[in-house]
């Protein structure tokens, strides 16, 4: 009973309490997970930083032997593997 | 990561990027083209890091090009071969990362995953060769340095391993996990490694500008660190928090649920020394750039912006349910962190 008095908080509580505390964060956690996500889709990570890039590097490059090229190394789709690389986002 | 229907829906028609990504492109029909490459059967793993954008990746030689240094005395044609090399040591490094951490899948065929690593390295050396054509002495310094970079990034793979089949570590403070994660992305300075040859800079310009790419890498790791701090926990994965975590509930034989290992991480301050070290590290990172390399700064002042804003928000989300709101978190310090170090910064 004295353990009681001395702790206000009851077990139940205190598991609802932290209930609420894991789902919040974990809520918290997947809105960064989204915003990063969608930031490398649309690439506005670098979006600011593209038009000093573009200055300095060669922009126009001719890209339209790529997909030819990745047919014949490969049998995966490029949008497959794009977004593939970006669930497997381990190390930045 | 867990967060794939995103990328996946607002990511349709990505082909057509590559018409508008230079650096991306040519890494990419570099590494197709090789005659080792058709039809290897560890090309799958490797293809998501080739093709998948990463513009931070791909302009990183710009981004540090020194303020008082005028576009007009760069090669334009060289700083491309440099980021064309760093794409594709880029996708190398992260195809490795990726193979050591997914040990319960199948593997290709270990000589068709080795062939493909020599292909990946020797395409990434004609490149910086061919760019940094005429710059003896000093290109000679840079490959030694590319050396010693390719180590560092194969013993963080050993720790990692090792972590990931079950060997606990003696320690792990924050300091060294800092230079753990250093390591972690130690090949991807080669493109700064390489403007540097090609523009010229003194001792103390070079020395500032890796530490400011050395910070700013570690400070993105520790943050994701955060983000996929349940992921890794699951995975068996070395992280700072994990292994702290791990250690503060007495690295009992039977591993805690998910639940528990979560709740003991946010309440005992984990999360938020992990976080605070990141806003630190990313701090000092944009203090050596501010004034020194103008195209990094608008980019990490991003990144501190966000670091802050998710430590505050995870602290207030503790403090409501700690009762502590409007006082420090009790958490905030956790016990140990396991090393020599305890209240002290991580750099």
């Amino acid at each position: 009973m004295a353990r009681e008095n001395a702790n206000p908080v009851a077990p139940s509580q205190e598991r609802s309490r932290n209930a609420e505390l894991l789902r919040k964060a974990r809520e918290r956690t997947q809105a960064e997970l989204l915003k990063k996500a969608v930031d490398m889709s649309t690439g506005s990570q670098g979006a600011s930083l593209t038009a000093l890039a573009a200055a300095v590097l060669i922009p126009a490059a001719d890209a339209s032997g790529l997909l030819d090229l990745l047919a014949d190394a490969t049998d995966i789709p490029a949008p497959e593997a794009v977004q593939a690389g970006q669930r497997r986002r381990r190390r930045y | 990561m867990s967060s794939p229907e995103a990328s996946a829906t607002s990511n349709s028609g990505n082909a057509g990027r590559f018409e508008h990504d230079s650096v991306a492109a040519f890494a990419a029909k570099a590494v197709l083209s090789a005659p080792e490459t058709r039809g290897s059967e560890a090309l799958g793993g490797l293809l998501p890091f080739l093709l998948t954008p990463e513009p931070v990746v791909e302009e990183l030689p710009a981004l540090f090009l020194p303020a008082e240094t005028g576009k007009e005395h760069v090669d334009p044609g060289a700083l491309l071969e440099v980021a064309v090399a760093g794409k594709i040591a880029y996708a190398h490094v992260r195809w490795l990362d990726d193979l050591a951490d997914s040990l319960d899948r199948p593997l290709a065929p270990a000589g068709a995953i080795h062939r493909l690593s020599e292909t990946l390295s020797r395409e990434v050396h004609e490149r910086f060769a061919a760019a940094l054509r005429g710059y003896d002495e000093a290109t000679a310094d840079f490959f030694t340095s590319l050396a010693e970079l390719n180590a560092r990034y194969a013993t963080s793979l050993a720790i990692d391993c090792a972590f990931s089949r079950g060997q606990l570590l003696v320690r792990l403070s924050l300091e060294d996990y800092v230079e753990h994660a250093k390591s972690r992305a130690a090949p991807l300075r080669t493109p700064l490694d390489a403007l540097h040859v090609l523009i010229g800079v003194s001792e103390e310009e070079k020395q500032l500008s890796r530490s400011c790419f050395e910070l700013t890498a570690s400070a993105m790791q520790l943050y994701d660190d955060t983000l996929d701090v349940e992921e890794d926990y699951d995975d068996r994965r070395l992280s700072w928090i994990v292994a702290e975590t791990l250690r503060h509930l007495g690295n009992p034989d039977e591993r805690p649920g998910a639940d528990t290992f979560y709740e003991a991480a946010l309440l005992a301050g984990f999360i938020d020394r992990n976080l605070a070290a990141a806003d630190e590290l990313y701090a000092a990172a944009l203090s050596l750039a501010e004034g020194r390399f103008p195209g990094c700064v608008e980019f990490l002042r991003n990144e501190v912006r966000q670091t802050r804003a998710m430590k505050e928000d995870m602290a207030r989300i503790v403090s409501s349910a700690t009762g502590t709101e409007g006082h420090p978190s009790p958490g905030a310090t956790p016990p140990n962190d396991g090393g020599d170090r305890d209240g002290k910064s991580a750099l």
